[in-house]
């Protein structure tokens, strides 16, 4: 008997072919895939918005933002963010609206809960406003919930105790509201009880994922003589590779999704916050760190093991563990260098108090600026060029002027003994 | 016990007879998707409120097809509850593709192709709309000799203009269709990679031999051949395409990363493909109680 090919073959093949050719088709025609797009696009923002309506003529520039935003796309509305409850002290009559015109990591919460909570846990919350004025503007309720920081009880010099820092009170608020505050701002405490600021980072009203990505963001505050960390990327392999491809990676892809494909080397938001290969997003940013840089003599940090353990799974996206491990050796020994002339340093000056010689007020005297100095502009910046790739930053801005600042305080500490025992006046 | 037959092709003994096996396999696959829907909804913490609809109801309608598919002799009562769960179960598909469809064909009042591909999928929810079909029919007894008519026992008979039989094959075909154009959609995402296309090119094949088996009236043993092995090959196809998208989802570093469980490659996804398979075998079984 003749075997005839089954009609469900022939149908199923056929119609998979046809199917086959349909979908190449439609990739190659211009408006087919070429079409899809990861970026934002603008969208014609929905006329019933009462806000749109007027704000489009008074600050056209939010609306025009906001509009082409992903949250707007998401469908999310002026007044989720900006109307508050009649209670809020933040909050006041507008336009037949209570609402607020700052909102809050309160109000973001509301829709990310997750993130407001790892931003609460870490160094950019409270933290980094109790490092200019303690604790002195949170409320009880406000300083449990910093205890629960296991790195919120250090000042910026290593001391337990978070009290006002010195130079904040010397400057005082001529001065401090155009300077320190500007950056340690992200941290303040809010009278509807939250503390902080997402818009540090998520710059309104665009709210870009690209933003958040780029190191520009976060050179706004880091960088400087006290944290270069801006200019030790750009000298870095990191930076470089950056700076000349940067313009080709997909800044937008989604959160969960960022792979060595849509971004080959690392900014700062990649190793220290993006979900990448093993490790999840994050916006507690000493998440994966093990130690207190900033600190004057640096330690480890509470969980040092898992966050030094969470950074090397980021570096193995692209590095071999012994090339990791080398690293992080090298950088430790830097530190270790640094603590060794910073405690010398300290040696020295609480020698100097002890015999009476300056008070132990910070700032009093010039042999305390240089002190400061030696710790706060090159020792720093020793230790963050060791763990960021920046070579000359380790050398030329960070050891060797911390060698020849060294030099200087002890020959101040020598012309100070001098002449207290001689009777002069420091 | 209980032995089941695919055409003259396989003999298989079970402990369990074939429309129980159907209704547990219809709680077993209402859990799973739940749990996948919980998952993705998670990922933006279940807002809108109404991301919480389905994974308030699937746990609800798993427990009444187990419950049936163990009971001997399932009450009035009992089944009035399912068939009603069932129904609700095929509302929850409708109103979740609506509002799929809803946030991805106008989040600004028009049609952008980056949204349909990487928005919300539109057709995910009428999983629970076919599974909960499958629930109803599982339910369902057919008048002897009388095709169409349909016998909810305790409830009533019902006439459907085609057989009991072809209704779920009927339902295997149009899961494999909306699981390739899914596939289709999603895999667009990151460009068409020779694995990706393996997805596509089985289940429009597999499509189309099951819908072309549902519009024939008469098939032959090369037919009969061509169903049985594309279900066996359907089964294969989604373990693949879970190993695919967990290797993806270990990112090279074989380490567990729950967001990238959630927002990259969905793990359970492929296992569709298993699932109608099996389900595909399953509905065309003829299967005789053994003493």
């Amino acid at each position: 008997m003749e075997r005839q090919i089954p009609k469900t073959l022939i149908i199923g093949i056929a119609v998979t072919v046809f199917a086959i050719i349909l979908i190449y088709l439609f990739t190659k025609f211009p408006g087919g895939s070429q079409g899809i797009s990861t970026g934002t696009e603008t969208v014609s923002y929905g006329g019933s918005d009462k806000c749109a309506s007027c704000h489009r003529r008074v600050t056209p520039a939010i609306v025009t933002q906001f509009a082409g935003s992903t949250m707007a796309k998401a469908g999310v509305k002026c007044v989720d963010c900006h109307v508050v409850e009649k209670n809020n002290p933040l909050g006041k009559e507008h336009e037949g609206f209570f609402i607020t015109t700052t909102p809050t990591p309160k109000n973001c919460a509301k829709c990310h809960p997750a993130e407001t909570k790892q931003f609460d846990h870490s160094r950019h919350g409270a933290p980094a406003w109790i490092a200019l004025n303690g604790l002195a503007d949170f409320t009880p309720e406000q300083k449990k919930s910093i205890d629960r920081i296991p790195e919120a009880n250090r000042g910026p010099n290593g001391i337990i105790t978070a009290t006002r820092n010195s130079l904040f009170d010397i400057e005082g608020p001529s001065v401090t509201p155009a300077a320190c505050e500007t950056c340690h701002s992200i941290g303040k405490p809010n009278k509807d009880g939250s503390i902080g600021n997402c818009n540090k980072c998520h710059l309104r009203h665009e709210f870009k994922l690209e933003q958040v990505r780029k190191p520009e963001i976060c050179g706004q505050c880091h960088l400087g003589p006290d944290h270069p960390q801006a200019e030790i990327y750009e000298e870095s392999a990191h930076g470089v590779m950056y700076q000349t491809d940067g313009e080709k990676w997909n800044w937008s892809q989604k959160p969960g999704r960022l792979t060595v494909s849509d971004m080959p080397a690392p900014t700062c938001a990649t190793c220290h916050m993006s979900g990448f290969g093993s490790q999840g997003t994050t916006h507690d940013v000493g998440e994966r760190l093990s130690k207190f840089l900033f600190a004057a003599v640096t330690t480890d940090r509470p969980n040092n093991i898992e966050g030094r353990e969470a950074m090397k799974a980021i570096c193995a996206n692209c590095h071999s563990g012994p090339f990791i491990d080398n690293f992080y050796s090298r950088a430790d020994s830097v530190t270790s260098f640094v603590n060794k002339k910073v405690q010398e340093a300290t040696g020295i000056i609480n020698g100097l108090v002890k015999d009476g010689i300056i008070t132990s007020k910070p700032f009093e005297n010039q042999i305390s600026f240089t002190a400061f100095d030696l710790w706060h502009y090159y020792g720093r910046t020793a230790k963050f060029g060791a763990y960021m790739q920046g070579a000359d930053y380790v050398q030329w801005h960070g050891v060797y002027p911390l060698l020849k600042e060294l030099n200087k305080l002890k020959e101040e500490a020598q012309q100070l003994r001098l002449r207290h025992k001689r009777g002069a006046r420091p | 016990m209980s032995n089941i037959e695919i055409f003259h092709l396989a003999n298989l003994k079970l402990p369990i007879e074939k429309n129980r096996l159907l209704m547990l396999f219809v709680g077993i696959n209402l859990m799973f998707t739940g749990i996948d829907v919980a998952l993705a909804h998670s990922i933006n913490q279940f807002i809108p409120v109404y991301e919480w609809i389905p994974v308030f109801y699937f746990p609800f309608g798993a427990l009444s097809c187990i419950y049936i598919a163990f009971r001997n002799k399932p009450g009035r009562w009992s089944s009035y509850l399912h068939t009603i769960l069932m129904l609700i179960g095929v509302l929850v598909g409708i109103v979740g593709t609506a509002f799929h469809a809803n946030a991805v064909l106008n989040p600004g009042g028009h049609l952008t192709w980056s949204w349909i591909v990487f928005g919300s999928p539109i057709l995910a929810p009428l999983a629970f709309s076919g599974i909960s079909l499958l629930g109803l029919y599982a339910m369902t007894e057919e008048v002897e000799s009388q095709p169409g008519k349909l016998e909810i026992k305790g409830i009533g008979i019902f006439k459907a203009p085609i057989s009991r039989d072809r209704h779920f094959l009927w339902l295997v075909g149009l899961g494999f269709a909306a699981s390739t154009l899914t596939s289709v959609i999603d895999h667009a995402q990151y460009g068409y990679t020779f694995y990706k296309l393996i997805a596509i090119i089985f289940g429009l094949f597999a499509s189309s031999v099951v819908i072309s088996l549902c519009v024939s009236k008469n098939w032959s043993k090369g037919d009969e051949t061509v169903y049985f092995w594309t279900m066996m090959a359907a089964v294969v196809v989604g373990v693949l395409g879970f190993g695919f998208h967990l290797s993806a989802d270990l990112a090279g570093t074989g380490a567990f990363s729950l967001e990238r469980i959630l927002a990259f490659a969905p793990v359970l996804a492929p296992l569709l493909f298993c699932d109608l398979g099996l389900l595909g075998l399953l509905v065309v079984s003829q299967t005789s109680r053994k003493n």
